[in-house]
């Protein structure tokens, strides 16, 4: 009787710990095959190996002609024409004659990030503003959805950088992008109102 | 081998006949050795580092005479954590990110709820373009052409361009010639030999003061991929240190000691910083050319 009872409990244990994926529905939901509700996928076919060293190869089909898919090789010459003078230009400022500066031969990049701090000191924010200062009215006239995207990126990132990221808007003046110190005795505050526009 | 030649000299200076001895083994041209050097350090303990100089005329190595070199450009303290500072903007400060990841906002549609919120037993969603969907915007994804800019202050180019100079000729790979225009001979194989000669290792570059080349140089130059010749101003720590061997013309020397000497002791704060502000109309100035007249810039 006692050893009956007790086999009935572990059976009940062992069918209740069968290790499966994590499910939380409780209900068995309606499914095209009835065999599905009941039958989980509990094995993926991942065997553990705790204590065997190195790196078990890669599942490969056997006897497969079909090479796997890979980047191409590609052979970097490190004497080619532009990597022979790479950095040609970097210190021109100091051994030219001064009127040349690194930031003036940045061609490879757009034309309004030429010399323009990187994005690890003026974060996204910053540089949009940059982009909006020079291109609003084209923008506005010629591309407006475009306009409207930037618009709403600004924004996004003024709330971001206000509420969230403070710790960033404090720098923006030590970029040398604007003066250091604001006009002070910029007085004209007549066309100011709480309805101006504030991006 | 330019060591031991340097020690017998050192030793040598004792004796005024072994010196003479040296000077008569020079082939008759005399080059000044004693340099008028622009303030020159006082210090009694700093040596004058000194040079061969040799000729690009014959394969051998023939010695016309020594030079001094400036000890604040060929004898400073070998910094390499400010070479590697050098090093590290230099390969960095030009990349440029043109990836950008549309935003949920930016992704075309995406306005209508695509289910119900409740009842549906899916998930709570209010568009397609949500960043959790396949297909859908990304959140805090790479944003727009995206520059690694900056700027190294003054003093520290200017000393990893010194201390890159003292390694070169500390490890007798900095070489000086009397001239580097007008070479007779552009035959690649004599380049070759030259170097083979001479130890000059797998690379050199060659650095003259004018920014044209013309004669045997300029010939060879186009031939073989690793032997390079470039001007003072293009003289930079990434070269320095990639070039096996470093040859400089003997004007190219002068240029050199006097840019270097001159931004030195320049007046001024050495730690001045770079301004976006100040470049800011020349670049965009020279850029209007590139600009579209209607159609702002797409990135």
């Amino acid at each position: 009787m006692n050893s009956n009872s007790l086999s009935r409990f572990t059976s009940i244990v062992r069918t209740t710990s069968i290790r499966g994926f994590h499910d939380r529905s409780s209900v068995p939901r309606v499914v095209d095959d009835r065999e599905k509700s009941s039958a989980k996928y509990n094995d993926a076919g991942y065997t553990f190996r705790y204590h065997q060293q190195g790196v078990d190869p890669l599942p490969r089909i056997p006897d497969c002609k079909v090479p796997v898919a890979r980047p191409a090789y590609k052979v970097r010459d490190q004497w080619s024409d532009e990597a022979a003078r790479f950095g040609q230009n970097d210190y021109i400022d100091l051994l030219g004659d001064g009127s040349v500066h690194p930031a003036q031969l940045q061609y490879h990049t757009p034309t309004w990030l030429r010399g323009f701090p990187g994005q690890h000191k003026a974060n996204e924010l910053i540089k949009l503003i940059h982009y909006r200062n020079l291109y609003d009215a084209k923008l506005k006239q010629n591309s407006p959805k475009r306009w409207h995207e930037l618009r709403k990126r600004i924004k996004y990132l003024m709330m971001q950088h206000n509420y969230n990221k403070q710790d960033e808007i404090g720098r923006e003046r030590n970029l040398g992008l604007w003066e250091e110190e604001p006009d002070y005795t910029y007085k004209d505050k007549s066309r100011r109102s709480f309805k101006d526009e504030i991006h | 081998m330019l060591s031991r030649q340097l020690r017998f000299l050192i030793s040598s200076r004792a004796f005024s006949s072994a010196v003479q001895d040296v000077s008569s083994t020079s082939s008759g041209e005399s080059i000044d050795t004693r340099r008028e050097l622009w303030r020159k350090p006082e210090n009694p303990f700093i040596k004058t580092p000194q040079a061969w100089v040799s000729n690009l005329d014959t394969i051998e190595d023939e010695k016309l005479g020594l030079v001094d070199l400036h000890p604040d450009i060929f004898r400073t303290s070998p910094r390499i954590d400010i070479l590697h500072r050098n090093l590290t903007w230099q390969s960095v400060y030009r990349n440029v990110q043109m990836t950008k990841m549309l935003t949920k906002a930016e992704m075309p549609g995406g306005g209508r709820k695509p289910w119900p919120q409740k009842k549906t037993g899916r998930a709570h969603v209010g568009s397609i373009r949500s960043p959790q969907f396949i297909r859908g915007g990304f959140a805090n994804g790479v944003r727009g052409p995206r520059t690694w800019f900056y700027m190294l202050p003054d003093a520290v180019r200017i000393q990893g361009l010194c201390v890159a100079l003292t390694l070169k000729h500390t490890q007798d790979d900095l070489h000086i010639v009397d001239k580097i225009q007008n070479l007779q001979n552009g035959d690649p194989k004599y380049w070759i030999d030259l170097c083979e000669a001479r130890n000059y290792g797998y690379s050199v570059l060659f650095v003259d003061d004018c920014d044209e080349i013309s004669g045997g140089l300029a010939e060879a130059q186009q031939a073989l991929p690793w032997l390079n010749v470039m001007p003072v101003y293009g003289l930079n720590c990434f070269s320095l240190m990639k070039y096996d061997t470093i040859v400089l013309s003997r004007s190219a020397l002068e240029r050199v000691e006097e840019r270097l000497l001159t931004q030195m002791h320049r007046a001024g704060p050495m730690n001045k910083k770079y301004r976006y502000m100040d470049y800011k109309d020349k670049i965009l100035q020279e850029a209007e050319a590139e600009e579209d007249p209607l159609m702002p810039p797409v990135v």
